[in-house]
């Protein structure tokens, strides 16, 4: 810690001891005969009385110095600072560029402006202008700092002599006003600048405790300025500056900056009104960044409420991000693209980088320590060196959805170009002569629009929602589902076991019949025989039927094996198989042309036999019999469907939807023999195979039957 | 050698009964030893009397402890039992039965009929082929 305490030369300092009143040190601009000198030796005993009682005040106030001083202090005063066990007595030039009188009614002006002004840049560019108008400075400027602490732009600007260089627009670079430039107003936000013409600052000598010297550092108005200003001041020819601090929210938001070409002096009194003004205008900085962040959050709160809706409505967890009424890029404003990747699928919307870019850049990001934060970035191509993104995403938002997988949520925005002024040269560029703080143009290319903290957090927000509400879903849904597929599994076992247990005791019930028939049949009279043989007839039904239903558990159980097979062809085999069990085989008209039909051929020949079988079977009397196997091709992404179609007893439209159940039979046996499995195999087949089987028919209208195969398409069941 | 004898491992006793009785249905019917599990018929054939076997072997499937396909795999690898014919007759018809049986090594399977008429036509069937007409291959006469 220095308690070498250095003060700019248009005041003098000197530093007394607390208990004592004696001089400790003093500044080499003045006699150091004062040293070990009491303070009434110093001041006049009024004035020396003043400046004691007005320690105990929590801010300084100053006491005027009169004729009737010991030493020659015309035209100045006396600020007293309290510190520790000693205190600081500040001289500097009691003089103002508007009189004291005038410095109250222009804080009320400036406090009434600023309420009064419609936005910020109104408030602001009225207190600029306030500066020069009614404060007598020649030029005063906003100078807002980036977030990123990379700099600082001039916002507002107010210009009264023409010998100074307007700066509006500039921009400047963060080693041009270091922060630690910005200390000097860390307890006293106002600070007067005077630079002098060398580089020298009138030391104090004498015995200063660590402790008050860190404080005159700190409080003092004559506080010694950062070197990057003096160099600036020089540069640009300027030769006073006054610089007022804004913080908002305890952050250092910016800086009125106010400049004179000629070197002046302003005193405590001026200082503090402005840093009156300052106070005011930090809260109304605040609350116009507040109000700007709950304003975007109104506007896109409906947008994003709509898009948690898709989302979580969907069917499928990716569906709702596919949708685009909104779409997801829309969720965070001036996003060009946006995407999703989840399970290995990669979703796209809107202006993206290709897929496999986007994939690189995703899988990039999940090898790097993140954990679930966010990962930001303005310039991809910078944060990321040696890779090149496409001009959509130049900068990127991305999210992890999930811990383990490589799930990520995305959003893109593109490249916006920025034509920048600087105020100072780079100062890494190789010397072109010109001064520090010359101002030169720059295009800044290469970074998109800054992703603010409220979209930050709505994108984290949001992924809350989408883990929380539907990833949990999909985890239940895939429990569900697989104990469901677990308890058809053990039915399907069961049914299988238990259709083959039924068989044993059949085979009893039909062979004791039987036997009873050898045995007893001369004792058997022809009603007792018609009986038995009944009897016989009803056990034959039931093995059908268990037949049956072990037919329909193995087909869903089965391997396809999947080929193109000519409908003509399995016509045939159908028609074959018809003629073993009947003498009269239909004749069934087969369209020309038709496409091959994809599955496999075993099991597609079932179906065409069930069905001609059927057409052959349901038929009306007095009407001769037409069979029909063709094709219907579809209209857009429909595939069209075969079918089989006759002229029989048809089908009633309110029994429809019952004809592919198990057993459902809407004709008794006596009419039309069958156990009525046969469409419920069909369309087990059917469905096996990825498709499907419909009807269309009216009661003593003939029924065609159309059918599709997917086999490729979907999971068989 | 081989005797005139059909072996059934059959352990529901109406099917074995009825497969008795089908039997007894033929001219010269062969004699059946019917065992009820898969241990003892595999006993039986094991320690039967030394150079004796039956003409055929008909395996049930689905038996408490030893089941059929596990017995034929059993005898199939036993010099002794090794040339013996066996048949599977099973009341399943589902495919991956019957290639297991005949990955075995059975030399026939047959589905249990569901009407007693038609066993008796398949007892005789297999009457015909296994037993009659094997003796053929020994050199010796043609049973009618």
């Amino acid at each position: 810690m220095p308690t070498d305490i250095r003060i700019q030369d248009y005041a003098a300092l000197l530093v007394f001891d607390r208990s004592s009143h004696h001089v400790t040190a003093a500044s080499e601009n003045l006699p150091q005969t004062m040293l070990g000198r009491s303070i009434n030796e110093v001041f006049h005993p009024e004035t020396a009385a003043k400046l004691r009682d007005r320690l105990a005040y929590r801010y300084p106030v100053p006491v005027p110095l009169t004729e009737a001083e010991p030493h020659d202090w015309r035209g100045k005063q006396a600020v007293p600072h309290a510190a520790d066990d000693q205190y600081l007595i500040e001289i500097e030039p009691m003089e103002s560029l508007v009189e004291h009188a005038r410095l109250q009614p222009t804080l009320r002006l400036g406090c009434d402006l600023l309420s009064e002004a419609s936005d910020l840049n109104a408030a602001l560019d009225q207190i600029c202008r306030l500066y020069c108008e009614d404060l007598g400075m020649e030029r005063a400027l906003v100078y807002e700092l980036e977030e990123d602490g990379s700099g600082g732009t001039v916002r507002n600007e107010y210009v009264r002599h023409s010998s100074i260089t307007p700066m509006l627009g500039f921009r400047f670079r963060e080693e041009d006003f270091p922060r630690e430039g910005f200390e000097v107003h860390s307890e006293v936000s106002i600070f007067g600048c005077a630079p002098s013409e060398g580089e020298d600052y009138p030391r104090v000598l004498g015995e200063i405790s660590p402790t008050v010297a860190h404080r005159a550092a700190k409080v003092l108005g004559c506080r010694t300025p950062y070197p990057t200003i003096v160099q600036y001041l020089r540069q640009t020819g300027l030769g006073y500056q006054l610089s007022l601090a804004l913080y908002v929210k305890g952050r250092l938001w910016g800086v009125v900056f106010a400049h004179h070409h000629e070197r002046i002096v302003t005193d405590h009194q001026l200082r503090s009104t402005l840093l009156l003004l300052g106070k005011q205008l930090s809260q109304i900085v605040g609350s116009h960044i507040e109000r700007r962040v709950g304003k975007g959050s109104l506007a896109t709160n409906y947008l994003r409420a709509q898009i948690r809706e898709n989302i979580a409505s969907a069917p499928s967890f990716l569906d709702g991000f596919r949708r685009g009424d909104p779409s997801l890029q829309d969720f965070l404003p001036h996003s060009g693209g946006a995407a999703i990747r989840y399970e290995g699928e990669l979703v796209l919307l809107g202006n993206t980088p290709p897929k496999r870019q986007v994939n690189e850049l995703l899988d990039w990001v999940a090898r790097q320590p993140l954990g679930l934060g966010p990962f930001h970035s303005e310039s991809l191509g910078r944060d990321l060196p040696g890779r090149t993104f496409a001009p959509a995403a130049t900068g990127a938002l991305l999210l992890p959805l999930t811990r383990r997988r490589q799930n990520f949520l995305v959003w893109f925005r593109p490249e916006q170009l920025r034509r920048v002024t600087y105020g100072s040269r780079d100062i890494d560029r190789p010397d072109d002569g010109a001064d520090r703080f010359t101002p030169i143009e720059e295009v800044l290319k290469g970074y998109s629009r800054a992703w603010t903290d409220e979209e930050i957090n709505s994108a984290v927000g949001l992924r809350r929602f989408v883990r929380e509400v539907v990833l949990q879903r999909h985890a239940d849904l895939t429990r569900v589902n697989n104990r469901l597929r677990r308890a058809y599994d053990e039915m399907e076992t069961f049914t299988y076991t238990m259709s083959h247990d039924l068989r044993a005791p059949l085979r009893g019930i039909e062979g004791y019949s039987e036997i009873l028939i050898e045995e007893y049949g001369d004792k058997l009279d022809s009603e007792a025989y018609t009986l038995l043989r009944t009897v016989q007839d009803h056990v034959d039904h039931m093995n059908r039927i268990i037949g049956d239903i072990l037919r329909l558990g193995r087909i869903s159980r089965s391997d396809l094996h999947v080929e193109d097979c000519q409908v003509s062809d399995l016509v045939a085999d159908a028609l074959d198989r018809f003629r073993q069990k009947h003498e009269v085989v239909p004749s069934v008209t087969v369209h020309d042309d038709l496409p091959t039909i994809r599955g496999d051929a075993r099991q597609l020949r079932v179906v065409f036999h069930q069905l001609i079988s059927n057409a052959a079977k349901f038929t009306l009397p007095n009407r001769e019999r037409q069979v029909a196997v063709g094709f219907r091709p579809g209209t857009g992404t429909d595939e069209g469907e075969f079918f089989v179609s006759d002229n029989g007893i048809g089908i009633a439209p309110e029994f429809q939807d019952r004809i592919f159940g198990m057993f459902n039979r809407l004709v008794g046996p006596d009419k039309y023999e069958g156990t009525g499995a046969g469409l419920a195999i069909v369309s087990r087949i059917l469905q096996h195979h990825g498709g499907g089987i419909r009807v269309e028919s009216e009661s003593g209208r003939g029924a065609t039957f159309l059918f599709f195969t997917r086999p490729e398409g979907e999971h068989p069941m | 050698m081989y005797d005139n004898t059909i072996f059934l491992a059959e352990d529901d006793p109406t099917d074995a009964r009825f497969f008795q009785r089908a039997l007894n249905n033929l001219d010269s019917p062969p004699d059946l030893i019917w065992r009820q599990t898969g241990q003892e018929a595999y006993e039986t054939l094991m320690h039967g009397r030394p150079g004796h076997l039956p003409r055929l072997a008909i395996l049930d499937i689905k038996m408490p402890g030893m089941n059929g396909l596990e017995l034929l795999r059993e005898l199939k690898a036993n010099d002794r039992t090794s040339k013996l014919p066996v048949i599977i007759m099973s009341s399943s018809d589902a495919p991956s039965d019957i290639s297991r049986a005949y990955a075995e090594g059975a030399n026939g399977y047959l589905v249990k009929p569901t009407r007693f008429r038609d066993l008796k036509e398949l007892v005789s069937s297999i009457d015909y082929f296994w037993i009659k007409t094997n003796r053929l291959s020994h050199g010796a006469r043609l049973i009618n």
